[in-house]
């Protein structure tokens, strides 16, 4: 028997280099060994990447993307389909966790550095993910064509008439009709279940490739590949199989524990994974009281409502994600982690971490004057959390790095 | 006859907007209800089918889910089809067992005697919330200037007579209170219906504990389900830390 796996294996390897490829990424692929808490999170989301295409592929055998039965079709999946409910609550509550968790993924980037130096586009390529769920995020929550699906949908392609001259034009040819309307369903869920998909593979791919090219970085922010040992192994660095894949499934199984609490015992969340408007079917005629996209997105809208003038707060928008590309340019300090950071890269952090969140909070709210005036000072903040990076990471007295990671 | 449609489309149009503005600040009751309480499900039921089913469907339940949702049909009972139309029809025409609930009303005739066709409630749970309905139903009183000689503290200028005002009886606003307070201090009985005040806001529980089963009839076999998953993924985490230790013995 042993012999026979052995032969097959043989016989594959000279035809494809699978025993190479797996000893590259995985049985001899270095991590650093002293990864904490916040390194679980690159490979939740790969986990929860594939949870949401599974779970998706099965929610379209039963979908039906035509503006007068996709409410239906909702419905009948969540009733009348044999455990729809739990597929369509596993979509529903992945979407939010996948945000969650690369929401994390990316605060560990900040925490420790990870976007510097030889890090850059393994940084860049990430943010384009991070555009890409954001899309992909927004054309599925049409689908449902619930009242929100569609009002969200309306107001968001509107946006685009803010650009001049050609704004008009442009939110028509994205819409497919003068409105959102069944043919701006139709396109939207072409684009979530097959465009996006697929560029969010090769994306991850590419990712992960430059990911194992650079090697890992760590809480410390040192780099292993300085300091081998004689058969040119890092000495600070295990393998990652069976090292991190063990440790990782452990990470997996205790997501598990949250993830299907959410799913079984409160997969609306409070009406901020689900929200209540949704479950009426979409009506142009009725617009919700309070318009407001799904929390993952509330920061960026709160930005854009903070700024009076329509143009200027899309621009202010798109900005507050563009400035993410050119991060690993802007922290100009010697060092990577924030543990031997200075106090003012410190402070700046949490500030800005707060400010995200009061951020987050007030994009849910309706508007009023004192709330907007909270937006503007926390839209400022976030900005100068970036803008003002140069400064205060080149200012600060740093601590010494040490040679070998802890 | 463009006339016509278009006096239809407005009203229809008009509706909407108030629809549009119907919650105000006014503190809602709470509720609190039991969905494995299969009496209560059954009353709910029968309130539903003898006072709302007349204009209002629940066209995403079927007849034959609901009688095993609310545990009408014994497994063994064979006579499935009889039961269901004995227990929620009042006519003796046998129904298909497995059609969705739906109203007698029609579309034109909504419109025309209320101005809108009346919703469809499978939902409404869902969308309004259970404690919204619990005080919808409290908060119909007197006012002559509405088509049917009520309004509705919660839903301003609804379009919705008090079906069960001979249960509840009359009430009226009181001339002074206060902003944002309950609905029980703003308004006063003046007729009393049928039954007391007790008994009315328990049948109403029970019809709230009933459209909330009908929002997600899912709801009590997905909690059960839950906790096993759950336990299993607690188990898998305490074997897997110990597993990922043994791995990593001779780290350091």
């Amino acid at each position: 028997m042993n012999n026979l796996i052995n032969n097959i294996g043989c016989w594959i390897n000279t035809r494809f280099p699978l025993a190479t490829l797996w000893k590259e990424h995985m049985s001899e692929y270095y991590s650093p060994k002293n990864f904490n808490f916040w390194y679980y999170f690159g490979s939740l989301s790969i986990l929860i990447f594939g949870m949401q295409v599974l779970s998706g592929i099965w929610l379209t055998m039963f979908y039906n993307p035509s503006s007068a039965e996709a409410f239906d079709s909702v419905e009948y999946i969540m009733r009348d389909v044999t455990f729809g409910w739990l597929i369509r609550y596993l979509h529903s509550t992945g979407a939010s966790f996948f945000f969650l968790v690369v929401y994390l993924h990316i605060f560990r980037g900040f925490l420790y550095g990870s976007y510097k130096k030889p890090r850059e586009l393994l940084w860049i390529i990430g943010v384009i993910i991070f555009l890409c769920l954001l899309a992909e995020c927004f054309f599925g929550y049409l689908l449902p064509w619930g009242n929100m699906s569609f009002w969200g949908a309306q107001v968001i392609t509107s946006l685009f008439s803010a650009i001049p001259i050609i704004g008009n034009t442009l939110v028509e040819w994205l819409r497919g009709d003068y409105t959102v309307s069944g043919a701006t369903l139709n396109r939207f869920f072409s684009l979530h279940v097959s465009a996006m998909p697929l560029i969010f593979l090769i994306l991850i791919t590419v990712h992960i490739l430059a990911l194992h090219e650079v090697g890992s970085n760590n809480p410390d922010g040192i780099e292993i590949k300085d300091n081998k040992n004689k058969d040119g192994i890092p000495v600070d660095g295990i393998p990652m199989h069976p090292y991190y894949t063990i440790k990782d499934l452990f990470g997996f199984s205790v997501f598990f524990i949250f993830f299907f609490y959410i799913v079984f015992f409160i997969p609306d969340f409070y009406g901020f994974f689900l929200e209540a408007p949704n479950y009426m079917p979409a009506d142009k005629l009725a617009t919700p009281e309070h318009i407001a996209p799904v929390w993952y997105m509330t920061p960026y809208y709160a930005i854009l409502r903070a700024v009076p003038n329509k143009l200027a707060g899309v621009i202010a928008m798109g900005a507050s994600i563009a400035i993410l590309f050119i991060v690993p340019w802007l922290d100009r300090s010697p060092v990577k982690s924030i543990r031997y950071k200075g106090l003012l890269s410190k402070i700046a952090l949490m500030i800005f971490t707060i400010s995200f969140f009061i951020l987050g909070y007030l994009g849910m709210e309706p508007p009023s004057e004192i709330k907007t005036l909270l937006a503007q000072i926390c839209s400022f903040i976030y900005f100068a959390f970036f803008l003002l990076m140069p400064i205060y990471t080149s200012l600060e007295k740093t601590k010494k790095v040490p040679d070998r990671v802890k | 006859m463009i006339k016509i449609k278009n006096i239809i489309i407005f009203v229809i149009f008009t509706f909407m907007i108030t629809n549009v503005n119907a919650s105000s600040d006014i503190k809602l009751n709470k509720v609190t209800i039991d969905l494995e309480d299969g009496a209560a499900l059954k009353r709910g039921a029968r309130v539903f089918f003898d006072y709302c089913q007349g204009c209002h469907s629940l066209k995403y339940m079927r007849y034959n889910n609901l009688a095993d949702g609310i545990q009408l049909i014994n497994k063994s009972d064979k006579n499935n089809v009889m039961l269901i139309t004995e227990y929620f029809m009042h006519s003796t025409n046998i129904i298909n067992e497995n059609s969705p609930i739906l109203t007698s009303l029609s579309n034109e005739s909504g419109v025309k005697w209320f101005g809108k066709n009346p919703p469809d409630l499978s939902l409404l749970s869902r969308y309004r919330g259970n404690n919204w309905i619990y005080s919808y139903m409290k908060s119909f009183y007197k006012d002559e200037s509405r088509p049917w000689g009520v309004n509705n503290l919660i839903f301003p200028d609804v379009g919705m007579p008090h079906i069960l005002l001979k249960l509840q009886g009359l009430q009226i606003l009181k001339d002074n209170f206060e902003k944002h307070t309950d609905i029980e201090k703003m308004l006063e009985l003046i007729e009393n219906g049928d039954i007391s005040k007790e008994k009315y806001d328990f049948l109403i529980k029970d019809l709230v504990t009933f459209l909330s089963y009908v929002g997600e009839p899912v709801q009590t076999e997905r909690k059960n389900l839950g906790f096993w998953v759950v336990l299993y993924c607690i188990f898998l985490s305490i074997i897997l830390y110990f597993t990922k230790k043994a791995f990593w013995k001779d780290i350091k």
